[in-house]
């Protein structure tokens, strides 16, 4: 069960990343679709049609890491810490923080690209977006780094 | 309804209420994963040290309970009108004064 809910929160992650980088590269480098360049299409999206899909990717993320996190306690943080892979230990302690601050900004994320034809509001939505995604990326490293690390050792 | 409520104050709350709870450590509650039990103290042996049958304490839980309570609260006391113009340009601040605050506070344990 927990292996399920541990997949599952992974593959919505994978979803998440993927949204969440497409819009904050076309926010912050806008460019038109154009030739076979796979950088200039990857961000040569429409970043506002992600808006709510990443929203509820990252709720839904959140959830599942809340459900998941007492198999790590159990399971994986007890053998990190007797192997005292303290790195690893605190990448994780800041990533829990992250998910929730990161939480704590959805709804203001949500309301700015809600405006995103207002051009006075550009740059608020430009860190909204930025935070969003930098806590994703943090967060889905570590939580795929601490799962290598526990099938190495 | 909606459109009053400030997700300014919302993120401002949340994040300055969840990382003073999380460096301070103060949780109304813990939860024991092993024998899946919430409680308000710390479960204690005899000579007043951590039970061991209990295994590992989870504090997060409770963390995320108190920012988020005072979050809601604070979002439906306090109107969107009256934070518009701070919200407009520096929302995000809050939050990324709480981050600066937590990877100073996690630097523990780099120096274990």
């Amino acid at each position: 069960m927990i292996l399920t809910l541990l997949m599952a929160h992974m593959l919505i992650s994978v979803v998440l990343i993927g949204a969440v980088s497409h819009q904050a590269f076309s926010l912050w480098r806008p460019t038109a679709a154009s030739g076979r360049n796979i950088v200039t299409n990857f961000r040569a999206v429409r970043g506002s049609v992600y808006t709510n899909a990443i929203a509820i990717l990252y709720v839904l993320t959140t959830i599942g890491g809340a459900i998941v996190y007492p198999a790590y306690v159990l399971d994986a943080k007890k053998p990190l810490t007797d192997m005292s892979l303290n790195l690893a230990i605190g990448a994780f302690e800041v990533k829990e923080h992250f998910a929730i601050i990161g939480l704590a900004i959805i709804p203001a994320y949500v309301a700015y690209w809600r405006k995103a034809a207002d051009d006075q509001d550009l740059f608020t939505r430009k860190v909204l977006t930025v935070m969003v995604a930098g806590f994703v990326w943090w967060n889905f490293m570590v939580g795929h780094i601490l799962t290598d690390l526990r099938g190495i050792f | 309804m909606l459109s009053r409520l400030s997700p300014g104050v919302f993120a401002t709350i949340f994040s300055a209420v969840y990382t003073y709870v999380a460096i301070f450590d103060i949780t109304p509650f813990l939860y024991y994963p092993l024998t899946n039990t919430f409680t308000t103290t710390a479960l204690l042996d005899a000579a007043g040290k951590p039970l061991r049958a209990a295994g590992p304490s989870m504090h997060w839980y409770g963390w995320i309970a108190v920012g988020l309570v005072a979050a809601i609260v604070a979002t439906l006391i306090i109107p969107r009108s009256v934070t518009q113009r701070f919200e407009r340009h520096l929302v995000w601040a809050p939050a990324l004064i709480a981050t600066i605050a937590i990877l100073i506070f996690e630097r523990r344990w780099l120096l274990m």
